[in-house]
């Protein structure tokens, strides 16, 4: 795959301040170099945005055919930041692993709205969750673990309960559960998160992490 | 890596909000990555939103599955005996009745992430370069038209193939590939990828949708590149695009590729049922056993990740 940087022309206008980095941390100095337009550096950086995009998208299960694309919209993407913000990320490698989530949310989110993907659909209905097409040991971890989370469930008070089922049973967006809630969406995105939190917890109580879950 | 899980804090609900809204692809770019540079820096916060974006992915895969199963089970109290016997006849039927499996070779051949690089190792090109093809490298490229620059890549194509082809090579070292394969007859062909560590993919036909798929794997007779020749048309009239070929995925090791054939293209379902194995974790010799029940012939080529 392409490691190469942008081209110096597709650059957006940088700061005029000269980045300044602190010489024991060697990300920085990366970054600012990078930023000040090193050819190597550019190169260095491109190829850790591609290493971290590849590896943490496969960890994801994205499928070898569109993971081209998504490494590149990674690369790209961390490539604009960059031309905008010469002061490094405190810790790069994880930034650019959550750069990666980024692109990947953003691409489900297509999916979702358009359901036309099938191979994410049948990644998304088969994989972790039926037992019918994984062996009997993961078959039977996976139904203890929709049980653990049922029970999890059940337990959430009414108002987390309500838009736990319209986010996933009901598959509703933000926006629908808003008209139907008639409250604002950051009050949904806070219940939503308040309910997985509390589901988190259930779960680690009833012995189930998160490494369980992916 | 400095950021380490800490002690979870309390988050605002400001934060709680902008969690959710990266975890469901909602922030504009440049808020996404104002987010991811936030959670680069704080361990705390970069540990909980993760956990809940694992949770939050199970809980959608889990609705999904329910929402299957209830289909399959409503489907299947609609006459089992019926849908019982119409299943044996259809898995059957196919099996008594389908035609020999055509023949054919097939091999492999290294490819390249960059035009230029394809262009500096194939006689014919060197040198030159074409609208919508990047130049050569170090300037001074010898301006080809389109059509030009297409008939002389079909010619290195050709060379190519045929090389990989006689010499039968059915290993390699590369990050990226093509495979020529030479038909005997038209026929349905597809190409399965099975790494390591991760699940098992279809690399060709390229077209996730299972519909497309189905009318993409049809091939005519004779010597074909897949999975496209380097150089194609482009989007705009007089213009080329280059095409890479597959990509062997980094940390790989190595890919078994299997690459099966018969006369009759398999229906969407059957792609379907398919990924669903593959996602399931199957092995290249399960594949490979399912495919030749499936009455494919089926050959085996091994590439490389470079060191």
């Amino acid at each position: 795959m392409d490691a190469k940087p942008p081209a110096a022309s597709d650059r957006e206008p940088r700061q005029p301040a000269e980045p300044r980095a602190d010489p024991n941390r060697p990300d920085a100095v990366l970054w600012a170099l990078a930023v000040t337009g090193d050819a190597s550096a550019r190169e260095r950086l491109a190829q850790l945005a591609l290493a971290a995009a590849r590896s943490e998208l496969l960890r994801r299960g994205v499928p070898a055919a569109e993971l081209p694309d998504l490494v590149q919209e990674a690369q790209r993407t961390t490539f604009a930041f960059l031309a905008r913000n010469p002061i490094a990320p405190k810790d790069l490698g994880t930034f650019l692993k959550y750069r990666a989530w980024g692109v990947l949310s953003d691409h489900r989110k297509k999916h979702r709205a358009s359901r036309l993907d099938y191979r994410s659909e049948l990644e998304e209905d088969m994989r972790p969750t039926s037992a019918a097409t994984t062996a009997p040991r993961d078959a039977l971890r996976l139904r203890e673990i929709a049980v653990a989370l049922a029970e999890c469930r059940r337990g959430l008070p009414a108002e987390l309960g309500r838009v736990v089922g319209m986010r996933y049973d009901s598959e509703l967006g933000t926006d629908a559960i808003q008209h139907k809630l008639g409250v604002h969406r950051n009050t949904i995105h806070v219940r939503v998160f308040r309910a997985l939190e509390r589901l988190r917890a259930c779960m680690g109580r009833k012995g189930f992490g998160a490494e369980d879950l992916t | 890596m400095s950021a380490t899980p800490q002690d979870p804090r309390e988050l605002s609900p400001q934060e709680m909000a902008q969690a959710l809204e990266w975890i469901d692809g909602e922030l504009s770019t440049e808020a996404a990555l104002e987010f991811e540079l936030r959670l680069a820096a704080d361990a705390s916060l970069a540990a909980q939103v993760e956990g809940l974006a694992l949770l939050d992915l199970h809980l959608r895969r889990e609705a999904r599955a329910r929402v299957h199963v209830e289909r399959t089970r409503r489907r299947w109290s609609i006459g089992v005996a019926l849908a019982a016997a119409a299943v044996l006849a259809i898995a059957l039927l196919p099996k008594l009745l389908a035609p020999r499996a055509p023949d054919f070779e097939v091999a492999l051949a290294p490819s390249f992430a960059l035009a230029e690089d394809w262009i500096g190792a194939q006689p014919e090109l060197r040198g030159s370069s074409a609208p919508g093809i990047g130049s050569v490298r170090g300037g001074n490229a010898n301006q080809r038209s389109a059509a030009e620059f297409l008939r002389a890549s079909e010619i290195s194509e050709l060379s190519v193939s045929s090389n990989a082809l006689e010499t039968g090579r059915r290993e390699l070292e590369a990050g990226w590939f093509v495979v020529p394969i030479d038909l005997e007859a038209p026929a349905a062909v597809i190409v399965l990828a099975c790494g390591e560590q991760a699940p098992a993919t279809r690399l060709f036909p390229t077209q996730a949708d299972p519909g497309q798929a189905a009318s993409a794997a049809r091939l005519e007779s004779g010597r074909q590149l897949l999975p496209s020749p380097r150089v194609i048309a482009g989007r705009q009239p007089q213009t080329l695009a280059y095409q890479p070929g597959f990509l062997v995925p980094l940390n790989v090791g190595s890919l078994t590729l299997l690459v099966a054939v018969r006369r009759q293209v398999p229906e969407p379902a059957w792609f379907q049922a398919l990924e669903a194995h593959m996602l399931a974790g199957a092995t290249a010799d399960q594949l490979g056993e399912r495919l030749a029940r499936e009455g494919f012939v089926v050959q085996r080529l091994l590439v490389r990740e470079p060191q």
